[in-house]
């Protein structure tokens, strides 16, 4: 809202007072934004509030004034503002027991499908169970593998380089064979790390953003 | 601020400083100098002025400046005499409250 629109509106909201008491207050006002100076114009605006709060500001000012006129005018605006407060109390209380009711409509709602619910749960948690353990299998193979791969390599190696002295044809036979055995294990050591390191906290992420996603929406459907 | 401060200290301060100037002052000029004392918004000073200026402590008056008019505020002789109550009344309660503070006795 610029300085015009304002004024203006604070003149509107200043039309049941007397002409001079709206003039002064007005010539006040604009007095005052031209001493801020245009620079300073915008925070002084935002500072005074709205028209309408400082319009109660110079109101409420002029009831105290001492006159006795002016003095049951005052006690007129108190009223109003009390019954306002008042509306707005009752207006609360209704808001309340509308959701109050929602609740109870949802609990019953709950209970009457709590059988499905239930059989609908298990069957969840069966196959993530399922899920969860045939992937541990995988993870925990794959290490094994790895693990027992590296190792029948090493053996077969030195098996091969004892052999080489003996029969060499069939310790060059064993040392290829050990080497073999390290690459494939050197394979699934690196599958097991991608498993682990990657794959399984990318699994775990994902769950977890389902389950909230989910959670987020029912939460949204009780509003 | 952690006090409150009430109409009649505000009124105080406002004739205050507006009686330091012998030419008369102006609405936002007062507002500056008030709230080098005292937190107050830029709208409350208003109300304030009127009042005093109802109670025949402050008189106004337009001075023509740069093209237009600008309301000025001056101190009325009744002024003077409030303002010089306020005074001997704040001296007295801030001396008995600072002797509270400080644990010393009340001077009379």
């Amino acid at each position: 809202m610029n300085r015009l629109e304002f004024m203006q509106r604070l003149e509107e909201l200043l039309s049941d007072l007397s002409r001079s008491e709206r003039e002064e207050a007005l010539q006040y006002y604009n007095d005052y934004l031209n001493d801020a100076g245009v620079e300073n114009e915008q925070e002084v605006l935002e500072s005074m509030g709205t028209p309408e709060q400082l319009a109660r500001v110079i109101k409420e000012g002029l009831g105290d004034s001492g006159a006795a006129g002016e003095f049951t005018e005052t006690g007129y605006h108190n009223e109003t503002y009390t019954k306002e407060v008042k509306n707005e109390v009752v207006k609360k209380e209704n808001r309340r027991q509308l959701s109050g009711g929602m609740i109870i409509l949802l609990i019953l709602l709950c209970i009457a499908a709590l059988p499905m619910l239930a059989a609908m749960l298990s069957g969840l948690f069966g196959a993530g169970v399922g899920i969860l353990g045939g992937l541990l299998g995988l993870f925990v193979g794959t290490a094994a593998a790895g693990i027992g791969l590296f190792a029948a390599g090493i053996v077969l190696l030195i098996a091969g380089m004892v052999k080489i002295a003996v029969v060499p044809l069939a310790g060059i036979c064993l040392v290829g064979a050990g080497i073999l055995l390290l690459g494939l294990s050197l394979f699934f050591i690196w599958i097991t790390v991608w498993l682990w390191g990657t794959a399984f906290p990318w699994i775990i992420r994902t769950v977890v953003n389902l389950c909230r996603k989910l959670l987020d929406g029912r939460r949204g459907e009780k509003r | 601020m952690v006090f409150n401060t009430g109409a009649a200290l505000l009124d105080a301060i406002v004739l205050s400083v507006v009686a330091r100037d012998r030419e008369g002052t102006y609405g936002y000029k007062i507002t500056q100098e008030v709230r080098q004392a005292i937190e107050i918004s830029e709208s409350t000073l208003y109300p304030v002025l009127r009042r005093l200026q109802k109670d025949e402590c402050l008189e106004a008056y337009d001075v023509e400046c740069a093209g237009r008019n600008r309301r000025y505020y001056k101190v009325t002789e009744k002024g003077r005499i409030q303002l010089a109550l306020y005074k001997s009344e704040w001296k007295k309660y801030s001396a008995k409250i600072s002797a509270v503070f400080e644990g010393g006795f009340i001077y009379e």
